[in-house]
């Protein structure tokens, strides 16, 4: 072999051996994710190949109910996907020997598409057990990641903070930014006005169905809700459609709802997704009536 | 049938086998030749005639340039040239012309929409009118020479060189009197090994690592996704576009040398580091040279090039520049986008015919930035289709300014942007690295790196960029 050709494929070699290392003894703790679709596959990916087997409690949902996190819920798992629906996540609940006791499925954006490509990249023939057994390979794992995340931490964030300073406080400042949140309730309204055709919609929920008994089969317990946006789509045809198919295929006499608090009491930063303060308060709420309802210990 | 999927592992793996079996040398072109057409109709089956229609179009028509009576040659000529571009404009710029001079809801506006677009018809219908050309004029070679009395012969030959795989897609856009000197038998020994090895490393790195990473961020140039985002996220996510579309196209290149390179082919180098031009003719010599160097030997010097006065140049120059924008895609925006750099060019020549600067190294250095910035803005325009789209997000690019910026966004675009950076000071100051004894020590180090991180830190598999002209 061209001598040039082994001595690359010795510092590869060698490359491979220092992360293998780095990833043992190091262990990043750190959210080494580089985008959305990335932090997606992280979350996907510890789910199927962890053996942790302590999964009483799984939230799944879109990048809303992402938000529902911190201290005030231990002992939940948060599988809610950014930019994406329910369906992938329950492909992956569904296609893992390893059941929550209680499912915590958000209602808001049940009506999204799966997305094959994020599935296709998640369970590509040979890699998907590879990586099972090669945990470098694994999204978390990327060097660029690992490295990039710190770089922002202690570079980027900072140097955005103090350019952030010069114009804080800026008179016009609050009104623009206003002006663009209300820009972006006016798009979302626009999405929040129309309900996909009926067809669809009955297909779609057919598959949700047969996804959700087959976990009611297998002993989990499955609770619905819905998370609070901008009051002025909370009773647009999506929302209200949404409420409606839901209570057509899983009625509240025999499924548990967690219900929508008030819509108006809850600010968001776009028009749908909760700020981080009401993302806390909603914390707290989602915990408290999940303890409320019958079965749940 | 992407580079970096396992069919194409496993069709290369086989094709390689075969091609060099001794026993099989005299026919390695049928061999390619196959495995070229299995390759382009993996997706797309039915399409595959379209290529062979396009291969039998041109080799009845450079057949003929050779071998009928002198009077028919230019007849002969001007045929083939005009059904390769029917075919270009019919399967390319049918659902163009019916949005454009058709209502979409009459039958004949709906049945331009359905017209399907073969996969890298932009790239061999070109090949095509290579061949056409070269051989009528005989300015590089003798036709006899390189066409053989032989029919099947000649389309054999032919339709492996429209339809060789590593370029048949995405380019490089092979000249015919580049490429057909090359058809020969090739043995093992024959390969550059490190030359190959190298170029498909350096490719696959730009492509999945580089391309496949900034396309996760410079999403977020699409409407209306850039409408929260503050001024300095929008600028810096159009440099990490410019560089994305590098690294992806540069990047297929690439791989397509090193892969031509097993089998004993040259490709043309079609990127030599763009982004440190300082001129806006020196950026079109350094960026897409295949079709750049196509556009100027087959439509520019036809137009009369600069020979023809002053104004008659800036105008072959537009002319160029808004069809060669306009190869691009079948959308107007397109179109604008070639004409903007056409602008620049005319302008710039318009300059230098009537004003001596000075090139000062401070100077250079503004103009390398300048031609740099002027390519990323113009971007917007190949990112998005609509036109008050368009304005909008150059709108929030003057309106933002107070907005927060994005930390994720501009972390990213900075990190998986310096490799191009990277690549582009080492050409700068390749005699400096290069000359010293470590230079050997270097050089497999870093490939050593590149391999690593293409193995760990690929980003999620996209078609090439520019499979979509």
């Amino acid at each position: 072999m061209d001598k040039m050709i082994k001595n690359t494929l010795l510092v590869t070699l060698s490359f491979i051996i220092l992360h293998i290392l780095f990833i043992r003894i190091v262990d990043p703790w750190w959210n080494t994710s580089q985008n959305n679709q990335q932090q997606n596959l992280i979350k996907a990916q510890k789910y199927i190949y962890s053996n942790d087997t302590d999964r009483k409690n799984v939230i799944i949902g879109s990048s809303l109910s992402f938000r529902i996190k911190g201290e005030g819920l231990k002992g939940y798992t948060n599988l809610s996907m950014l930019g994406m629906g329910i369906s992938e996540s329950l492909q992956i609940i569904s296609g893992s020997q390893n059941y929550p006791d209680t499912l915590f499925i958000e209602m808001n954006v049940a009506f999204k598409s799966e997305n094959t490509e994020f599935l296709n990249r998640l369970y590509k023939p040979v890699l998907y057990e590879v990586k099972g057994k090669v945990p470098i390979l694994r999204a978390e794992n990327q060097p660029v990641g690992i490295t990039g995340s710190l770089f922002k931490y202690f570079v980027v964030d900072k140097i955005l903070k103090k350019i952030e300073k010069l114009y804080a406080g800026k008179d016009n400042e609050n009104d623009f930014r206003n002006q663009i949140l209300d820009k972006m309730i006016e798009e979302q309204s626009k999405n929040y006005s129309k309900v996909p055709d009926k067809e669809y919609l009955d297909q779609h929920f057919e598959k949700l169905l047969t996804y959700i008994n087959g976990l009611k089969g297998k002993g989990v317990e499955i609770v619905f809700f819905e998370m609070p946006v901008n009051c002025r789509l909370c009773e647009l045809p999506l929302a209200t459609a949404t409420r409606e198919y839901f209570h057509r295929y899983f009625p509240p006499e025999s499924n548990m709802y967690i219900p929508l608090p008030d819509c108006a009491k809850y600010t968001t930063t776009d028009g749908v997704h909760l700020t981080a303060a009401e993302a806390t308060l909603y914390t707290t709420f989602f915990k408290a009536r999940s303890k409320e309802l019958k079965s749940f210990n | 049938m992407l580079f970096n999927s396992f069919e194409f592992a496993g069709l290369l793996i086989l094709t390689f086998l075969l091609y060099y079996i001794p026993a099989l040398k005299k026919v390695q072109i049928t061999i390619l030749l196959i495995s070229s057409l299995v390759f382009y109709s993996f997706d797309q089956p039915i399409l595959v005639l379209l290529l062979i229609l396009s291969c039998l179009i041109n080799t009845i028509t450079s057949y003929y340039i050779v071998y009928s009576p002198v009077k028919r040659k230019k007849l002969v000529a001007t045929l083939g040239l005009v059904a390769n571009l029917l075919i270009l404009v019919f399967f390319k710029y049918s659902p163009l012309f019916s949005r454009s001079f058709f209502n979409p809801a009459s039958s004949v506006g709906e049945f331009l929409l359905t017209i399907p677009l073969p996969i890298g018809i932009s790239f061999f219908t070109f090949q095509g009118i290579s061949l056409v050309v070269d051989v009528y004029t005989q300015k590089y070679f003798s036709s006899p020479d390189l066409v053989p009395k032989s029919f099947i012969k000649h389309l054999n030959r032919v339709t492996f060189f429209i339809s060789f795989f590593p370029q048949l897609i995405a380019g490089p856009i092979m000249k015919a009197h580049d490429f057909m000197p090359q058809l020969n038998n090739y043995k093992l020994k024959d390969i550059d090994w490190w030359f190959c090895f190298k170029h498909l490393i350096l490719g696959y790195f730009l492509k999945m690592v580089v391309a496949d990473n900034l396309k996760d961020y410079t999403f977020w140039i699409e409407y209306p996704y850039f409408q929260g985002l503050s001024t300095f996220t929008l600028l810096l996510n159009l440099v990490g576009y410019a560089c994305q579309i590098f690294a992806d196209f540069a990047g297929y290149s690439l791989i397509a040398m090193g892969l031509a390179g097993l089998f004993g082919y040259k490709l043309m180098v079609n990127f030599d580091f763009p982004f440190i031009a300082a001129s806006f003719s020196e950026l079109w010599r350094r960026w897409h040279i295949s079709l750049s160097t196509f556009l100027m030997e087959y439509l520019y010097f036809p137009l009369g090039g600069n020979r023809k006065g002053r104004v008659r140049t800036y105008v072959n120059l537009m002319i160029t520049m808004l069809l060669g924008g306009l190869w691009h895609g079948a959308s107007w925006n397109y179109m604008v986008w070639g004409g903007l750099h056409g602008v620049a060019l005319a302008i710039e020549r318009l300059i230098n015919d009537y004003f001596k600067i000075r090139v000062t190294p401070l100077l250079r250095r503004l103009k390398i930035v300048m031609v740099f910035a002027w390519f990323c803005l113009t971007l917007v325009f190949i990112k998005l289709s609509n036109f008050n789209h368009i304005l909008e997000y150059f709108k929030a690019i003057f309106n933002n300014l107070l907005l927060p910026n994005s930390a994720d966004i501009i972390n990213y675009v900075l990190i998986y942007s310096l490799p191009v950076a990277i690549y582009h000071a080492f050409y700068i100051y390749k005699d400096k690295i290069f000359s010293r004894n470590f230079s050997r020590q270097l050089e497999y180090s870093i490939y050593g790196f590149l391999l690593f991180m293409l193995l760990v830190n690929s980003g999620s598999t996209a078609a090439f960029f520019y499979f979509q002209f």
